[in-house]
């Protein structure tokens, strides 16, 4: 049974109109004219290859995501087998409000689910183009977006299937993202096309309280925050009056008129905000009366440890193979008191080296002379 | 570029997908086949798509604004900030490169995010090292062995850093000029209000609003000097392709903001060589294109 009809719950069975779906595919693709998406450049570049576009191919799957619902910032449990790092307080007990602890912790559910969908999707791509006697698809566009319902997603691959003449049978169809020109030249320089991959990594960030305070700005102002940092106090207090002081001091001490040119009006005094990873720790802040530029180390391992994990794993995929035209995507989901989920999207087409690269000549520089 | 057809070589290329991956970590790169060739032209490869970012705190406070009149003034702390996010993340870009065993990266994407108490740097770039025969098969092995020779793209330093395309940076290389480092360089200041007297005796009227004209000036100075400083640490003789963003922040809108970016360059040939460019004239007939709408 083809992919296009499968079910894996029973609620839609494989039924009549599914059949003739199936039937329609397999008639158009068998059908003496093709449909493609390609240019009309594009064809041209595919004759010059003795490719035969055979036809446009899909492969789509609707993709609801669970939801981390109310555990979504302590989701142990939830077979978190992924990356996963703890921040620790250096301040002990403060409060009930206060971040005593965080983590950064790999979202494997929401990797897996897209995984799930985009794997879905192309593999029933590539099979409509292997069921057309296919020997690849070229010009792969993927598209996922929001469909139906928060929470679903469609996710939906096309490409044009080409037969190869001249070649009897392959291995498995390749696939790219390349057609035309630039897919000529991919293969004149020695690098033939195998399959487009793709992964995604995310991280979720859940703020302990240093982070939370850098983020937030609260630094010696919230009861969260504990002293050291303006004033030179220390413990819960200290943060609050750390904060008033430098506030006073600097109103004193001004002229400038803006806490950034308060300069001499904070107190010195030794920063007990040792935090892991350095973030306003000791000897930096306004510790001394003088100002240190500090990293949100936990922000900034997350990020990190997302770019790097996508590396890992589409390393893995190519399995000795380059990747050629990589596209790295990373953004960032901004939450309350400091959190963040961040998201690494990596995709391109693994290439094989089948012939030793023959330099060209450099391109002569020339000037184009217009009107 | 080869004798044989395209065609011929794609069925080579086909009948290589039969043998069995070797296992090996495969080498990743965000570069066009353009790119691509020109740098094995110029004996370059590319060796690892590398990535670096740096998230830096700003303190409360910092672009609080009190009173009025006066005239601007630099926002230490801020350029500091924002200088130590770029340098962290610069650091983190070598350190990536090196892992991937490249001499410098090309390519450079800066991303730049600015919120009231954090700055977010981010740097994706692909790697680049030198191919197994270490030349160029051209007749600008010349050139190639200038930059093969440059302190910042030699063993034991740290590699280069370029925002340059891969094709900038092989005509760079042609012409004698290698990059060194991606330099920056940023100015905040603090504009302050007018005074209430002021500001009703010039209502209704066409005049300058001079505070922010030289708040203007006084966050490019403190940018472009800061550009050439970092430039100029690294050895370099001057910066090309700066890119520059400049206005009020957006969550402080007295607050004028400069930052600028661009690539180092130093000559590392004895002379700049000239690429003497030859002139092209098109000979293509321009495309006649129909408009329906004109039958309406």
């Amino acid at each position: 049974m083809s992919p296009r009809s499968r079910s894996s719950d029973g609620d839609v069975p494989p039924g009549e109109s599914t059949a003739q779906v199936e039937a329609d595919v397999a008639g158009r693709l068998a059908s003496a004219t093709f449909s493609s998406d390609l240019t009309a450049t594009q064809y041209g570049a595919c004759l010059e290859l003795d490719m035969e576009p055979v036809g446009f191919v899909q492969g789509f799957c609707a993709m609801q995501f669970t939801s981390y619902g109310s555990s979504y910032w302590s989701y142990f449990g939830r077979g978190n087998s992924g990356f996963y790092r703890q921040w620790n307080c250096p301040h002990g007990f403060v409060s009930a409000e206060h971040r005593a602890w965080g983590y950064n912790a790999e979202m494997t559910i929401n990797e897996s689910a897209w995984l799930q969908g985009y794997s879905s999707a192309y593999n029933r791509m590539m099979q409509e183009a292997q069921e057309a006697g296919a020997h690849g698809v070229i010009g792969v566009a993927a598209n996922v977006r929001r469909m139906v319902d928060y929470g679903v997603h469609e996710f939906h691959l096309t490409g044009t299937a080409v037969r190869v003449r001249g070649v009897e049978s392959v291995p498995a169809p390749f696939s790219t993202y390349l057609a035309g020109q630039r897919l000529v030249k991919l293969i004149d320089a020695g690098y033939m096309p195998v399959q487009v991959v793709a992964t995604l990594s995310e991280i979720g960030v859940y703020a302990y309280c240093l982070t939370a305070a850098m983020v937030e700005g609260r630094m010696g102002f919230a009861g969260s925050v504990p002293g050291g940092g303006f004033g030179g106090g220390s413990g819960y207090g200290g943060g609050m009056m750390g904060g008033l002081g430098g506030i006073m001091g600097g109103l004193a001490g001004g002229g400038a008129g803006r806490m950034g040119g308060f300069g001499g009006g904070f107190a010195p005094g030794a920063s007990s905000w040792g935090g892991q990873g350095g973030a306003w720790s000791g000897g930096s802040g306004w510790a001394g009366g003088s100002w240190q530029p500090q990293e949100i180390s936990q922000i900034t391992e997350a990020y990190m440890t997302a770019c790097q994990i996508a590396n890992e794993r589409i390393a893995h995929q190519l399995a000795g193979d380059t990747l050629h035209g990589a596209s790295m995507s990373v953004t960032a989901h901004e939450g309350a008191e400091g959190n963040r989920i961040i998201t690494c999207l990596l995709e391109g087409t693994r290439v094989r080296r089948f012939a030793e690269i023959e330099p060209m000549d450099p391109p002569r520089p020339v000037v184009g002379m217009w009107d | 570029m080869t004798a044989t057809s395209p065609a011929d070589r794609l069925r080579s290329g086909i009948a290589s997908l039969s043998a069995p991956p070797t296992g090996r970590r495969g080498d990743t790169s965000d570069l066009s086949v353009d790119e691509v060739l020109l740098l094995h032209a110029a004996g370059w490869e590319p060796a690892g798509l590398v990535y670096g970012m740096s998230e830096a705190a700003i303190p409360p406070g910092t672009f609080w604004a009190l009173g009025a009149g006066g005239a601007p003034q630099h926002i230490g702390i801020a350029t500091s900030a924002v200088a130590s996010a770029f340098e962290w993340a610069i650091q983190k870009l070598h350190h990536a490169c090196s892992q991937e065993e490249g001499a410098g990266v090309v390519g450079v994407e800066v991303e730049f995010e600015m919120a009231p108490h954090h700055v977010t740097v981010q740097l994706t770039g692909s790697a680049i090292r030198r191919t197994s025969t270490g030349s160029s098969h051209s007749s600008h092995t010349s050139h190639t062995s200038h930059t093969s020779r440059s302190g910042a793209q030699g063993a034991g330093s740290d590699p280069f850093l370029s925002d340059l395309s891969a094709r900038d940076f092989t005509l760079l290389a042609r012409t004698g000029w290698v990059p060194t480092s991606l330099a920056y360089g940023m100015g905040f200041v603090n504009v302050p209000r007018r005074r209430a007297s002021k500001a009703l005796s010039q209502a209704g009227q066409n005049v300058e609003l001079e505070a922010y004209t030289q708040g203007l000036y006084v966050a490019r100075e403190s940018a472009l000097a800061g550009l050439q400083h970092v430039a100029a640490t690294s050895g370099a003789h001057g910066v090309v392709g700066v890119d520059i963003e400049e206005g009020p922040l957006p969550f402080a809108r007295h607050v004028i903001g400069f930052r600028c970016w661009g690539t180092a360059v130093r000559l590392s040939a004895e002379n700049h060589e000239r690429l003497n460019p030859g002139l092209v004239i098109e000979l293509d007939d321009p495309v006649v294109e129909f408009a329906a709408g004109s039958l309406r």
